[in-house]
């Protein structure tokens, strides 16, 4: 600590309210970005309290410090190097054992900890009793008790915070390993004492025990040291795996012996997560309520949307037009109206049901929901050739598939993951939401939601044949066995959800503000020049392009107009729509109030090709985001062309069949 | 037959709420595949086939709780709980799916709406919600979510 | 009263015993050490679908795929 400045790292187990904490100290003060060299999401931020300035830096949630998952080594690697005058461990108090088992290895690491003992109030009314006085007793840690939900605890936990950075130095606490080990552990010390640099920068019987117990990053920490070969030798003499279970068990028997000392757990036969379980995940019922709940957000997104749609559109309509005939000179009216209005604009007609989709997301995830529709989908995962928990992910692409691709990272196999991430454009996101509002609303009257909830169906069904076609050729092989945790189901609360809707929204809107601006300012150039000719139409550049690719996808039943849409829709893919609501000018022609209305009058559109559109747009090449988060992940160029050709050739034969059946059946 | 003592209550309303469901869910799916009559529109049953079949599964769900409660394992009371919640959910879904189209007939004039009335979006759905509304009252202090923590930001 | 010791897997759903052993490879046997599988802790099949498993365990609720429900020797009565 120097000049009243603190740093702190916060640690902890998934889903023990570790965020919750961080932003509670922190406040809206936050920072986010990268760790070095990984795409693992890095957020700081700091707080002025009582004259301390206090940098916090969120560490990643884990179970465990080992060298097995880059979470883990990105979190115990901070607090050796980096060494932060405390680390702030964020205990779930209704689950001491688990808890305490990272306590142990952050005790070994050296680091100054300062327990922060939260949900204590959900303990407490199931009857559990803490006792915390015993608890820092044993531990030598001081602990506060803290309900992040409510702000209990917080100005506490900095008071403690500032008391236990100004005690300077770090902190040795132990961990006994039983007399064999042991004896093992201080020969490794003397060794390692050997090299004066080495012994500075790392904690010598931390380090010895992670050799111990054959840690990969910790033998890479001692490589070109001198001591390098006498460490070689001791480590030839033991058996690596067998001391890393022994070492395991002797952690989880010191905190056997702590826990029935500190805490009187009432034991409940039932929890109410338990309770409401017994339904979500029956073997008969889980399936169809899972649907049902997913067709009771399909049915808010896009009905209850409507009328606020409207409001917007005819907005933005009134705007387009207002702008284009008035402002002179001619051409920079047609720009702001035709091209900014007509392409940003009616992306943001679709505000409504984008947030009100968001908003139901957050609303599953906070819950608890999201965890349990792994294990309903278990089995039917398993048939695919993956596990319940790859269903995840691709639940969370219906939302936008780039953080979803992230969230594949908790999968170890690599096949597994691979698989997972290629399946996952195909889950609609919410960028392509707007195109079935569209011509679903245009063309299907009533029948416009069942017509979209179809086309997220097809998503899941195309990502469950992809995935076992992909299982049963090039990524052969049984899903890894996988272990995940059931958070308890929590109430969702209007502040955590309109947050979490409003960090996934806000994307949505910047997104509008920048790519989908100069997509459509590019449009509209395309579709303005060559000077002079009819505004968007074919003797347009955009008309001239539309015209060469036109033979492509005429088969499927697009014009022009829908191919450039399609074309530049590859950027993102809200752009189809913005592309079309600049080439139909929308400033234009008085005559179309709206988009729909425009696209409904266009005699090239209709219900058959306007099916076949959504389709298309549905599994066509993923948006240029998706495909560099897909060649970040997989780190191969070859799985990204694939992603892409294989998008674009199931997209063009499923359009292409319900053009041509539907045609030869007599619809249209 | 109620045999469960603890749940009678509970089991009483399963009873009665899942059969309802169940009946009316068959005869919305009739609705749904064709069939109409003077008596089918004065019970507001729409052509909605997927509506039709989540009532099936409310019922369903209300009178596996009944069995469970009456082959005395009392934990069945939760199909009871967790099923009158589903339906309210429901409940809540379809009066803002009504309220959408009362903002598009009344508020914005849309041409689709002219001749809107609130009765075109009256459904079973809705006023069979009128049970597990007595149900949520009943068991208020069931559905308080005391033992849940609250999600966090 | 006579004890059996069978896989997790075999345990019928509501039934609780206790981890005897697991036979599982370095890797994931940490893993479920550091989850809180260790020897002569209590667990309790909460739910049990033809193969996936919740189990508790100390409090926390799990998801275990079949294979390695097959690995966890469970002693109950």
């Amino acid at each position: 600590m120097t000049n009243n400045s603190i740093r702190v790292a916060l640690a902890g187990n998934p889903n023990v309210g570790k965020t919750t904490i961080f932003n509670a100290l922190t406040g809206a003060k936050q920072h986010v970005g990268n760790w070095p060299g990984v795409t693992v999401e890095k957020k700081t931020g700091s707080k002025k309290y009582n004259g301390y300035e206090i940098q916090f830096v969120d560490l990643p949630g884990t179970y465990s410090l080992t060298a097995y998952s880059i979470d883990e080594v990105i979190a115990r690697d901070y607090i050796v190097e980096e060494k932060p005058d405390v680390v702030v461990h964020i205990v779930d108090a209704t689950n001491l054992e688990r808890n305490l088992y990272l306590t142990t290895q952050l005790m070994e690491l050296g680091a100054r900890i300062v327990i922060a003992l939260n949900m204590s109030d959900l303990a407490e009314n199931r009857g559990d009793k803490i006792d915390t006085k015993k608890m820092e007793k044993f531990l030598e840690i001081p602990v506060v008790k803290t309900v992040a939900t409510k702000g209990i605890g917080i100005d506490q936990l900095l008071d403690t915070v500032i008391k236990e950075a100004k005690k300077g130095p770090h902190h040795e606490h132990m961990i006994g390993y039983g007399d064999d080990i042991e004896e093992k552990i201080n020969q490794m010390e003397n060794i390692l004492e050997g090299d004066i640099t080495l012994s500075k920068k790392y904690p010598s019987r931390w380090l010895s025990v992670k050799l111990l117990e054959g840690d990969d990053e910790a033998l890479k920490k001692i490589e070109g040291s001198p001591v390098l070969d006498q460490v070689k030798n001791i480590l030839s003499t033991i058996n690596k795996e067998e001391y890393e279970a022994v070492m395991a068990d002797k952690r989880y028997e010191a905190i056997d012996v702590i826990v029935p000392q500190v805490a009187s757990r009432h034991d409940e036969k039932m929890t109410a997560s338990d309770m409401i379980d017994r339904v979500f995940t029956h073997k008969y019922f889980g399936i169809p309520i899972f649907f049902a709940l997913m067709w009771a957000a399909f049915e808010l997104t896009f009905t209850f949307s409507v009328p606020f749609m409207d409001i917007l559109d005819s907005a933005f309509a009134w705007l387009a037009g207002a702008l284009a005939d008035n402002v002179k000179p001619d051409w920079f009216g047609s720009l702001l109206g035709d091209g900014i209005v007509g392409g940003v604009g009616f992306v943001l007609v679709f505000i409504p049901p984008i947030f009100i989709l968001f908003l139901l997301l957050a609303i599953l995830e906070d819950s608890g929901y999201l965890a349990r529709a792994a294990f309903i989908m278990d089995r039917l995962m398993t048939k695919i050739g993956l596990h319940g928990r790859s269903f995840v992910p691709m639940l969370m692409g219906f939302g936008c598939n780039v953080p979803a691709i992230m969230a594949t990272r908790t999968i170890e196999d690599k096949n597994d993951r691979l698989t997972t991430i290629l399946v996952n454009p195909f889950m609609s996101c919410g960028a392509r939401l707007p195109v079935y509002v569209l011509f679903a609303g245009a063309f299907f009257g009533r029948q416009a939601g069942t017509v979209i909830f179809s086309i997220y169906v097809l998503g899941i069904v195309a990502a469950i044949l992809t995935a076992k076609l992909l299982r049963s050729t090039l990524l052969k092989g049984d899903p890894a066995p996988f272990i995940m945790e059931l958070p308890p189901y929590r109430v969702p609360t209007a502040k955590a959800a309109t947050i979490h809707m409003w960090q996934r929204g806000s994307m949505y809107l910047k997104k509008a503000g920048t790519v989908i601006l100069l997509g459509a300012i590019m449009i509209w150039t395309l579709a303005t020049f060559p000077w002079g000719v009819e505004y968007g139409s074919e003797d347009s550049y955009a008309g001239k392009l539309g015209k060469v690719l036109e033979p492509l996808v005429a088969p499927l039943g697009f014009d022009w107009r829908i191919a450039v849409a399609l074309l530049f829709g590859f950027v993102a893919k809200e752009i189809v729509i913005g592309a079309l609501g600049v080439l139909y000018g929308l400033g234009e022609d008085a005559e179309e109030a709206n988009i729909s209305d425009s696209v409904e009058a266009d005699p090239k559109i209709f219900a058959l090709n306007s099916l076949g559109l959504m389709v298309f747009t549905l599994l066509y090449m993923p948006c240029i985001a998706t495909v560099g988060i897909i060649k970040k992940e997989t780190g191969s160029w070859k799985w990204m062309l694939f992603a892409i050709a294989y998008g674009i050739i199931l997209a063009w034969t499923a359009a292409f069949l319900i053009f041509q059946v539907g045609s030869g059946l007599g619809y249209d | 037959m109620i045999t469960n003592k603890e749940y009678k209550y509970e089991t009483a309303f399963g009873l009665i709420a899942g059969p309802l469901y169940i009946i009316f869910g068959f005869i919305q799916l009739a609705v749904g595949l064709g069939y109409s009559s003077g008596w089918t529109d004065a019970l507001y049953i729409p052509k909605d086939i997927i509506g039709s079949l989540i009532l099936v599964l409310l019922g369903a769900i209300f009178l596996y709780g009944v069995k469970e409660l009456n082959e005395g394992t009392n934990e069945g009371v939760s199909f009871v709980y967790v099923g009158i919640f589903l339906a309210l959910l429901w409940v809540v879904v379809y009066l803002l799916v009504m309220s959408a189209s009362a903002l598009e007939a009344y508020m914005l004039k849309s041409e689709d709406f002219e001749e809107w009335v609130p009765a075109d979006d009256m459904k079973p759905g809705i006023y069979l919600g009128i049970l597990p509304l007595i149900g949520f009252l009943a068991w208020r202090s069931k559905f308080s979510f005391r033992r849940l923590s609250k999600a966090g930001v | 009263m006579s004890n059996k010791v069978l896989p997790l897997l075999m345990m019928p759903e509501g039934k609780e015993g206790k981890v005897s052993r697991i036979n599982a490879d370095r890797g994931l046997l940490r893993r479920l050490i550091e989850m809180g599988f260790t020897e002569n802790v209590s667990v309790k099949i909460i739910r049990s679908v033809k193969g996936s498993l919740i189990v508790g365990v100390n409090g926390c609720r799990y998801i275990l795929s079949k294979d390695i429900a097959m690995k966890i020797m469970v002693t109950f009565w």
